[in-house]
């Protein structure tokens, strides 16, 4: 049985061929209507009580620490990248309520920074005065596969966007980087596994609430890229594959940055939660999504779910 | 009133996404005919990724 995230790539998703007619009818939000629920759910990073949450991160087991202070260190560098690797997909905008969205999208990154910026700074206490000090002593819970994804293949995407803001495929592309597999596989999950945890063992109030904020935002823009990537790869199947072959090549790498920091790649549990549990929920998070956007992640299947 | 709330359709709050219960989401492992309420709660949304409290009733 696949466990890695791997292997459940290279096996594909055989329901897709039994669900296709129902996945199409999915109705999916457009841009202008994402802006206008945008405004509906703005909030303020700067407003999280984090008075429990100091008390509590005092207490913590040495497991608990290691494991957040891991966790969250993928989404604050993450927010940063994302953040400032965003100019291209501005400037490919085809419309004006595209425009608006995506403008409200770089926004919501950088609240998202400020927000795990504050919680470093006030509850685990990285309070450097300098931006590029705290920024760096939490990259050291990363790994290469993390740089690999946001580092390299994101900034690449983006640098092609800004090179060609009219070019279909840079932004099919960059859209397939940045929300299949950064947020639409690798933020959900990380969002789903660490709010069950604090939520289920009430922990952390402050941060879970600003969290259930940022993943509502996330939300918002997988809605985005679900809906940008039905309109343009549904029914093009050269653009299908270019976005099946950018999947293909970097869930392996996403399933790098899944794993802890010192942990074995094959074989690893961090507070109950196992390897095979949050590699088979991140290749369900994506599939399910795929579906509803009409590309499977593997181009054929021989009726037996494996690729041909 | 119980007849109401089991064919009442809920929307994702985040993303738009309606769930009919007429429809169910085979692919969620969740059959034709289940009313939202019995919906695990480790369910979640196809097509952003929120989660099952993230939904609220939708009348259309």
């Amino acid at each position: 049985m696949a466990e890695t995230l791997e292997e459940l790539a290279l096996q594909g998703d055989p329901g897709t061929l039994t669900s296709e007619d129902r996945a199409s009818k999915i109705q999916l939000l457009n841009p202008q209507q994402l802006y206008e629920l945008w405004e509906k759910q703005h909030w303020l990073a700067h407003e999280i009580d984090f008075s429990v949450d100091r008390e509590q991160w005092a207490n913590f087991s040495d497991e608990e620490r290691d494991y957040f202070t891991w966790g969250m260190s993928g989404f604050f560098i993450g927010e940063e990248r994302v953040t400032t690797q965003f100019s291209g997909l501005l400037m490919a905008y085809e419309d004006e309520s595209e425009e608006a969205f995506l403008a409200t999208q770089q926004v919501d990154e950088a609240r998202h920074t400020q927000f795990f910026d504050r919680f470093y700074r006030e509850v685990i206490g990285i309070d450097d005065p300098k931006w590029e000090t705290r920024l760096a002593r939490v990259r050291e819970e990363l790994n290469d596969s993390f740089a690999e994804l946001f580092d390299k293949a994101l900034v690449e995407a983006n640098q092609r966007l800004i090179s060609d803001p009219s070019s279909i495929e840079a932004k099919v592309d960059y859209v397939t980087i940045y929300r299949m597999v950064i947020e639409g596989t690798l933020a959900l999950t990380g969002q789903y596994t660490m709010t069950d945890y604090l939520e289920k063992n009430e922990l952390l109030p402050g941060f879970v609430e600003g969290f259930n904020k940022v993943a509502r935002d996330e939300h918002r823009h997988v809605a985005y890229g679900t809906w940008f990537l039905k309109q343009k790869c549904g029914s093009d199947p050269e653009l299908g594959a270019l976005m099946q072959a950018r999947l293909q090549e970097l869930l392996p790498v996403a399933g790098g940055v899944l794993v802890p920091k010192g942990a074995d790649p094959n074989d690893w549990e961090m507070l109950g939660y196992t390897a095979a549990e949050i590699n088979e929920f991140a290749f369900k998070a994506l599939t399910r999504r795929l579906k509803a956007i009409g590309v499977p992640l593997v181009a054929e299947h021989a009726g037996n779910g494996v690729a041909v | 009133m119980t007849a109401t709330l089991e064919v009442t359709a809920w929307i994702c709050e985040s993303c738009g996404f309606v769930y009919d219960p007429a429809d169910g989401d085979p692919d969620g492992g969740i059959p034709a005919g289940t009313a939202f309420a019995e919906i695990p709660d480790d369910w979640f949304c196809p097509v952003c990724g929120a989660r099952k409290k993230d939904f609220v009733p939708y009348s259309g």
